[in-house]
């Protein structure tokens, strides 16, 4: 992708924003240091650990108990646990509980105090009213509340890690592709040095400057979007404007081709790469302008790309990424329409990171691009790929496709296939290139999920066999933003040779 | 965050890293629906709204303005309703009527596609109209204007509207860490000044959840909208607020918040989205101030809060904060306005 207008501001501010909304809270048994993620399944375990059962001393109280007893009676036992009292021995009556004492918190940032209303004894028609919490914990408690830590712990979480990953997101994501770029213009300084450059969808012109401060005598910096104005700007700020022009416009036209000149450029630089490397077409202008302004000798930079697929075998994983599990009972009603146009379906390519252990098989390289020869017509094909299954691997669910950047100039370059990827850090290998693969820090690119079809997601394949297919990128005719996909496969099931075919589209 | 040991045991997400599992749930326009349903404090409301005013409900006509997966109007039909009309620009109506059917109510909810302004309802009036309008910072992409609208041209005389009372919160926040880091992180782009993107950053509300903690004054409401008087005119607005500083500390920005109220529940039914409470979706709004403020207790920050939509653009919200310390301290004595554009 490239960073025409991804890099805004604005856009920082979206990253930032979009960041804080998993649900992380944990709950800490009230007996022991114990951590669970769902207040059920800490309940189950006081009973069967401690032979406590909660829900049980919260029906004995009553029917008629509010939501502040109940938490009242959570304080209260994380109380007497912390005075070493055996659970069994703990006393639990209304008139101990009577005690506001109890409203305040015994830990700190308590989360469990918020997931309570499903354990009213009428839990449908009482919801928790956590302002008059708030309020009776003043009213009744006094002192500081900023002390007492009310605000629940989920919301400090959020912001926490939010902070966290913000920075996190920024350095990681720009790490990985702007280092992976700058790595290489730095350690590569000669190739640079008196040269003219042409950045392809400069965005912000970050490359540009990478290139200006490493020698390179002229930089010519296109992007059709307002951002242009921009990067003029940061570049005149940083002192750089006597050699990067900033021009405005498509790569293509006419205006373009007078603007740049007669006189070809050494080198072409672009970060044109979309999610399944093909997708949003960027690389078209990026050959067209290689076509029209590159010189003989000159340098693509990056110079290759390799495309990578590998299937994926984890039924739980893609229950969750589908959003199945969600959707079967929200607040008692069936919504599962909503899976056929999940965000992973059998149409349309999903985007996800997908987690390492979930992939079952080998990954394998099926395609190249050598951007310095490759043409426009070659970004519809058909190449196959061949994978050793996972020992454990007993169906197949899904196909990850993925690519990696190699900056290979000159002689040295040829085959990026015999590069091995997996020998690289998580970063990459500075100067060299980066991947985006499941196995590596991840990317705004993550992974492309191809779900397979219900019939073919059954299939029994055998492990450790191999797995022979081929995959096919095409772009609609209509649309020259989006690509269809086709992974046909077989392998070897417990009956004879299995196959399947699924076609998914990547469409704008 | 959660211990990682936690991971395994039930929550899907947790031993993901967190982008990942953010991009489940935003992904795409599912993905809205998705978050939204899973704000429990938002959905709950509503539900216990609903639920627990069955004898409001009973036998009445109601119109659920910007359905969407029609969640509500299956609240308002186990509550009891005649019928349900929902109506919804977006194609999302689709799958409203897949869940809706399958859930059995086929017959008790008619759902329509369009502009509340050209659909034809089945009927002339309806006695409740029930809506989940609010935007960011409540009025950014809010749907407040059809409400109106809709209660204008189809509510019944008496009829009620679910929830019916909004009131905006402003109070000012010690945030430098994270003000550095967000605005100073032009300042140096991988050694490169970038200091042109700064005054746009600036300009830009940040939604995001706040930190008790980072709390330095009272809250203060400058906006209250009752929804069965409000116009679309009183959207647009200049108001004073006040805030009283409750401990000595730096002010880098104000944050807004806003809390919806059910008040024609036989036990009036409240939500915040302000910082002293459980997430929502909504988070909060952040509007960083050119200045740092050092303040002591005691002491006020008075200004106005001002809002209007666009010229440009109707959906985006122009707004600007005007701000002064009230100290004795000359030295630090600080006045200005900050104008923020929500687009």
């Amino acid at each position: 992708m490239s960073d025409t207008e991804s890099d805004t501001a604005s856009s920082v501010g979206e990253i930032l924003e979009d960041i804080s909304e998993a649900d992380t809270s944990t709950f800490k048994c009230l007996f022991c240091d114990e951590q669970w993620s769902r207040v059920q399944d800490m309940f189950a375990h006081c009973t069967k650990e401690h032979g406590f059962d909660v829900e049980n001393t919260i029906k004995k109280l009553g029917q008629d108990i509010d939501e502040l007893t109940v938490i009242k009676l959570i304080n209260y036992l994380r109380l007497e646990a912390q005075k070493s009292i055996a659970p069994a021995e703990i006393k639990v009556d209304t008139e101990t509980l009577a005690d506001d004492k109890y409203l305040q918190p015994t830990l700190t940032d308590d989360a469990l105090l918020f997931e309570l209303g499903d354990f009213m004894p009428d839990a449908d028609s009482k919801a928790i009213d956590y302002d008059e919490y708030e309020a009776a914990l003043q009213k009744n408690v006094g002192g500081n509340v900023e002390k007492l830590s009310l605000d629940n712990d989920r919301d400090t979480d959020y912001f926490e890690s939010y902070k966290g990953n913000a920075i996190h997101r920024e350095m990681i994501e720009d790490r990985v592709r702007t280092e992976g770029y700058r790595d290489f213009i730095e350690k590569n300084a000669e190739l640079f040095k008196g040269k003219t450059v042409l950045d392809v969808g400069c965005g912000t012109g970050i490359l540009s400057l990478f290139c200006a401060r490493a020698g390179a005598k002229r930089v010519l910096a296109v992007d059709n979007s307002d951002i242009a104005n921009r990067a003029r700007d940061n570049i005149a700020r940083n002192g750089y404007s006597d050699k990067i022009e900033v021009i405005q416009g498509r790569i293509e036209d006419f205006h373009m081709q007078r603007k740049i000149g007669k006189e070809k450029v050494d080198i072409i630089i672009s970060e044109w790469m979309g999610y399944g490397l093909l997708f949003e077409g960027m690389l078209d202008s990026v050959l067209r302008a290689r076509d029209l302004y590159l010189k003989e000798d000159g340098l693509m930079v990056p110079s290759h790309c390799t495309m990578r697929i590998a299937p994926i075998s984890d039924r739980e994983w893609i229950s969750d990424a589908s959003g199945e599990k969600f959707w079967k009972d929200v607040y008692g009603f069936d919504f599962t329409s909503m899976i056929p146009g999940g965000i992973l379906n059998q149409r349309e390519i999903g985007v996800f990171d997908v987690p390492s252990k979930s992939i079952g098989g080998e990954a394998s390289t099926f395609y190249q691009l050598d951007l310095k020869h490759i043409q426009i017509r070659d970004l519809d094909f058909t190449a196959p790929f061949s994978t050793k299954l996972g020992s454990s691997s007993a169906s197949i669910d899904a196909f990850a496709i993925w690519f990696d950047t190699f900056f290979l100039p000159g002689e040295k370059s040829q085959d990026a296939t015999a590069i091995d990827v997996a020998k690289w850090g998580d970063h990459g290998e500075a100067g060299l290139g980066f991947s985006t693969g499941p196995y590596s820090t991840y990317t705004h690119w993550h992974q492309a999920v191809l779900l397979l079809g219900d019939e073919d997601r059954k299939k029994e394949v055998k492990g450790s066999s191999t797995l022979k297919g081929k995959v096919t990128y095409k772009k609609p005719r209509k649309d020259d933003r989006g690509i269809d996909v086709t992974v046909e496969w077989e392998a070897e099931g417990a009956q004879g040779p299995v196959s399947g075919s699924s076609k998914l589209t990547m469409g704008a | 965050m959660a211990s990682s040991h936690t991971g395994a045991k039930g929550d899907p997400l947790a031993g993901m890293a967190h982008s990942e599992a953010h991009y489940f749930n935003s992904y795409n326009h599912h993905g809205i629906h998705e978050e939204m349903l899973k704000d429990e404090v938002r959905t709950r409301s509503y539900r216990d709204a609903i639920y627990q005013n069955g004898h409001l409900f009973k036998d009445k006509v109601v119109l659920d303005v910007g359905c969407g997966t029609a969640i509500l109007s299956m609240f308002a039909v186990r509550a009891g309703a005649k019928h349900v009309i929902g109506v919804d620009m977006s194609t999302i109506i689709d799958k409203a009527k897949e869940i809706v059917e399958r859930n059995g109510m086929s017959d008790k909810i008619t759902l329509l596609q369009g502009k509340m302004e050209e659909v034809v309802l089945p009927f002339d009036k309806v006695d409740i109209i029930i809506s989940e309008w609010m935007g960011y910072f409540l009025l950014y992409e809010s749907m407040l204007d059809t409400v109106l609208y809709a209660r204008d041209k189809y509510l019944v005389k008496d009829g009620l509207i679910f929830p019916d009372k909004a009131t905006i919160f402003m109070a000012g926040i010690e945030d430098g860490e994270y003000k550095d880091e967000k605005i100073g992180f032009w300042d140096n782009v991988w050694g490169f000044d970038y200091t042109p993107l700064k005054a746009t950053a600036m300009t830009e509300p940040l939604v995001d959840t706040v930190d008790m903690k980072y709390v330095v004054t009272d809250p203060a409401s400058v906006l209250t909208l009752d929804l069965y008087k409000c116009t679309v005119d009183d959207l647009s607005f200049r108001l004073p607020y006040e805030l009283n500083v409750r401990r000595p500390d730096f002010i880098h920005a104000i944050i807004a918040w806003f809390d919806i109220e059910f008040s024609a529940c036989h036990k009036p039914i409240k939500f915040s989205t302000g910082p002293h409470t459980k997430y929502t979706h909504w988070k909060q709004t952040v509007f960083y101030l050119q200045d740092v403020l050092t303040v002591e207790e005691g002491e006020k920050i008075v200004g106005e809060l001002e809002n209007r939509p666009s010229e440009k653009n109707h959906r985006d919200l122009d707004i600007t904060i005007t701000y002064k310390l009230n100290t004795e301290d000359m030295h630090r004595q600080s006045a200005g306005q900050g104008m923020y554009k929500m687009c």
